[in-house]
This record gives structure tokens, C-alpha cells and sequence, in this order.
């Protein structure tokens, strides 16, 4: 907490994308803002801007959540991680892959949040059946692919990582 | 991670907002200091964040300005499900001394108002004992707002349609509403006075919610109409919940939501239901469900007209009933007397 002119700042410590971050920011930032122009990290996406499209997920502790209704103060201590940490080097991880594979991407700006989305499904279930990517994907909108191949791609990724790819 | 990347200042749009609103901001991590900011602040109290899924939106749209924030999901102990005793219960953090009469001497099973809707649909306690609280619960939004969503926003917020707060009337949950000088309990239809609107004073922090256990033998159910799978507002939803002897029905409830300003508390079933046994109970159901269809006040709104909603009232009543009903019948087959 403190006073900077006008304005009220608050010191957050948080580990994106494994990196520790120590900054101090103006209370009313939402994360979305934070990671897209503080960090350069544009895969977050704004979509609807209130929590109904998904474009914006991030995994705040591991769990899924929307960017564009969390502001900064609120994930302070907590790990955030975005499309882009979720790879190392130059790999793509194996949700990537198959939705190249698959075809699971037509305009694209909905794709980082099905990944992140399906990142957090997997980690929980390794094992999901339709239903259950469904139920996990339900928050994330697509206007394009009507979603049969977004499916299909989340069912072989959760397959090649089973296998140890 | 690549490195910052200067954008061009946005124009014009609601969004601009955020770079003008900075409200002070309150993290406690103890009830204690909650307290302690709420009666510092109390001329001008902060607004209570609990997972913003709702505030902040409503920020977005400068509905609200708030010109500082509590934050309440750091408090330690808000965030757990437990069974507690009488005894264990008056000694939470913060309940220094309960101003009302409240002569209870059995369990309650205490839900902390930090807990998110994904904590509820994980919690072992109330999926073996309070399944319709699950099934309420897993119908709010989508997994990413239930990530961050809270029942203590949920029921504060005081939507006339909020499904939780709908079931948990149905199951007669209190709400513990903690002030410096200790505490209020709450039944939950007492705290809800108009739409978005609740008794609580500013100053007051609802910080548990107190649901009687399943004891001797319960049956709840929940449903939810609503326009389609996801992210869905009730077009009406209903909450039931049936108590027996083993023999009788001993007590009964109902609650429906978005057909009046508040969600609304069937009165009367108990007339209707209480010491009828339980082969006859079901033949009542469609009395019930008809008071509940007389007793609400729909609108029309995009989501429905009002005579549809009253109509839909009956139909809504009736299938929480049946799955009460049958989860009721069910909890007697089983012999199960309460919790373990």
C-alpha cells in the first residue's frame, strides 16, 4: 500500500511464466493490461472484457481464469502462467501441436485460451472423456471451428502426453 | 518471455477507465484486521471484493467507482468447508460475542464466504452430503469464473437470480455477519431486502455460512432453467429440500429464484408437507410447486416473459422436489443419520 500523488499504488510480487517479478503497479490494473503491455505478452486476449469469451485465460495457481476480471492486486503472491509458459525452448508443447494437427485453429484468437484451458484439464485429468473436455472448454467461446476439432485435438494431446511424448 | 513491448495509448471506451481508477486497496490476512479496517473506514466503508467476477465488470462499465477495495480471499480460515460443533463454531476467528438468540446446540457445516463455486464442486463434506449445493454451485457460469467466483459474492451480490444463494435458502443456511463488536447470525432470507440489496450494515463482513446438517434423513435438490448450456443467468431455478423421521416428512422447504426481487422462500410447504408420510408426500408435490407459481413476481426480460416464468415456476419446483425426493428416499434406504 502507499501513495504516489494522487494515484494508489500497490507493491506485487508475482512468478510469471516461471520468471519472479517484483513491480508496483495502480490498484485498479487488470491482469490482461498487465500481461499484455507491462510484459509484451500478447496471447492473453481480450475478447468480451467480462469474463464470457475465455480469450483472456491464464492459469492463476494452476487454475484457470479470466485475465480481463482480475485486477493486479488480486494475484499478488500467486503464480500466473500464460500460452507462453507453458513451453521450453523451442518444443511446442504437445495441446500446440495437435491442434496444428488437427486443424483446430481458423482466426485463432480464441486458441490461447483453449490451450490454457485445456492445459489445466489435463493436468487434472489426464484421462478426459468428451464430456469432460467439453465441461472444461465451456468458458472458452469459438465463433469458427464449432469446436469438433478443438475436441479432437485436446483427445490426441491428452493421448501423446499419456504416452510420454 | 519476450521483453515489454510499448503499445500506443488506447482512446476513448469504457476501458480508459482503468488507468484513472486506482482505489485504495485492502488486503488483510485475519478476520481481526478486516474488522479493524471496516471500523476505521466505517464514514465511508470500503466495497468487499471476493473473487470479482461480478464487481469488476461492473467496475468496467463504471457502474460502480469503488474508492477503495477489501479484498477478503487472503483471510486466513474463510476460504474452508468443515463440520463444526456449536461449541467450535462460536470460537471462529471474529466471533467475539453473537447478539442474537441462538440456542442451537447441534453441527452446522460452515462454509467460509471466501470459498470458490470450484471449492464447493470438490468438496468430499458436501458432495456426500449436500449434492444439490454441488450440482448449484457447478451450474454458476463457466470453470473459469468458478476458478475465481465465491459464495460470499454470490449471495452479497444478492442477484434475484443467483443459484447459489437459491439453494442455500433451501437448505436454511444462516449467514454470519461479523461487526467489531461480534456477531450477527442471520437466516438467509432475512438478509436479502430487495434486488442487489441486503440488510447488512457497512461495517459488517459476512464471513461464514452456517448449513445444517444432514440430519436424521435429507433429500435436496436444485434446477436451473436456463437458455443454454454455459455461462447462463436463470430463466428460474428452484431449490427443495425434504426432512424425515424415516417415516414422516418432518420438515420440508423450496426456494425459487428470478421470479421476484429477491430469491423467494416457499412459506407454506410446511403446511402442506410436514408429518404427511412418505408414500403421500409426492402426491403433494403439485400443490406446492402451484403455491410456488402463485407466490412469485417474474418480469419480463430477455430471458423469458413473465407469464412463462410463472408457468416455468411450477415445472422448476416440481423437479427439485422429485430430485429431493428422491435423494431423500435414497438417504432412508441407506440408513444414513448424519455425518460421519
Amino acid at each position: 500500500m502507499g501513495g504516489d500523488g494522487n494515484k494508489n499504488t500497490v507493491d506485487v510480487e508475482y512468478i510469471l511464466n516461471n520468471v519472479f517479478i517484483r513491480t508496483r503497479v495502480i490498484t485498479g490494473r487488470r491482469l490482461i493490461d498487465q500481461l499484455r503491455e507491462t510484459h509484451g505478452l500478447v496471447s492473453v486476449k481480450e475478447g468480451c472484457g467480462t469474463g464470457e469469451c475465455g480469450a483472456c485465460t491464464v492459469l492463476v495457481d494452476g487454475k484457470n481464469m479470466c485475465s480481463c476480471i482480475l485486477l493486479v492486486p488480486q494475484i499478488d503472491g500467486k503464480k500466473i502462467t500464460t500460452l507462453e509458459g507453458i513451453t521450453t525452448g523451442e518444443k511446442l508443447h504437445a495441446l500446440q501441436e495437435k491442434f496444428i494437427d488437427e486443424g483446430a485453429v481458423q482466426c485463432g484468437y480464441c486458441t490461447p485460451g483453449m490451450i490454457m484451458s485445456a492445459v489445466q484439464l489435463l493436468s487434472d485429468n489426464p484421462e478426459p472423456t468428451e464430456d469432460d473436455i467439453r465441461l472444461a472448454l465451456s468458458g472458452n467461446l469459438c465463433r469458427c471451428t464449432g469446436y469438433s476439432k478443438i475436441i479432437r485435438a485436446v483427445q490426441a494431446a491428452a493421448e501423446s502426453l499419456r504416452e510420454g511424448d | 518471455m519476450t521483453g515489454p513491448v510499448k503499445f500506443p495509448p488506447r482512446k476513448g471506451g469504457g476501458i480508459d477507465l482503468h488507468y484513472d481508477f486506482n482505489p485504495r486497496w485492502y488486503a488483510p490476512i485475519t478476520v481481526e484486521d478486516a474488522l479493524e479496517i471496516l471500523e476505521d473506514n466505517k464514514n465511508d466503508p470500503p466495497t468487499i471484493l471476493a473473487g470479482g467476477t461480478d464487481l469488476n465488470i461492473r467496475i468496467r462499465d463504471s457502474q460502480v467507482i469503488p474508492h477503495s477495495i477489501l479484498d477478503i480471499t487472503r483471510i486466513e480460515g474463510l476460504d474452508e468447508i468443515s463440520h463444526k460443533e456449536w461449541n467450535d463454531i462460536i470460537k471462529l476467528p471474529g466471533m467475539k460475542e453473537i447478539y442474537d438468540n441462538f440456542p442451537e446446540d447441534h453441527s452446522f457445516i460452515v462454509i467460509g464466504s471466501a470459498v470458490t463455486m470450484d471449492a464447493i464442486c470438490r468438496s468430499v463434506l458436501l458432495n456426500s452430503y449436500l449434492p444439490s449445493v454441488v450440482k448449484a454451485a457447478g451450474e454458476i457460469g463457466s470453470p473459469l469464473i468458478r476458478n475465481a467466483a465465491t459464495i460470499g459474492g454470490n449471495v452479497m451480490n444478492a442477484s434475484p437470480a443467483a443459484d447459489m444463494a437459491t439453494m442455500l435458502l433451501a437448505v436454511d443456511t444462516r449467514a454470519v455477519l461479523l461487526s467489531p463488536g461480534g456477531a450477527r447470525i442471520l437466516p438467509l432470507n432475512d438478509l436479502f431486502t430487495g434486488v442487489c440489496r441486503t440488510c447488512a450494515e457497512s461495517g459488517e463482513l459476512v464471513a461464514y455460512f452456517l448449513l445444517p446438517p444432514p440430519t436424521p434423513y435429507v433429500g435436496t435438490g436444485f434446477y436451473k432453467l436456463k437458455r443454454r448450456e454455459a455461462l447462463s443467468l436463470a430463466v428460474v431455478n428452484s431449490g427443495a429440500t425434504l426432512r424425515s423421521d424415516g417415516k414422516r416428512i418432518t420438515d420440508g422447504s423450496l426456494s425459487t429464484g428470478a421470479v421476484a426481487v429477491t430469491p423467494l422462500l416457499i412459506d407454506g410447504i410446511r403446511n402442506i408437507l410436514v408429518s404427511k408420510s412418505i408414500d403421500e408426500a409426492e402426491g403433494c408435490f403439485n400443490e406446492v410447486a402451484e403455491l410456488a407459481r402463485d407466490m412469485s413476481k417474474p418480469i419480463t426480460d430477455v430471458r423469458g416473459s413473465k407469464e412463462y416464468r410463472k408457468e416455468m415456476v411450477k415445472v422448476s419446483a416440481l423437479r427439485s422436489l422429485r430430485e429431493a425426493f428422491v435423494s431423500l428416499k435414497r438417504d432412508i434406504e441407506l440408513n444414513r443419520t448424519g455425518v460421519d
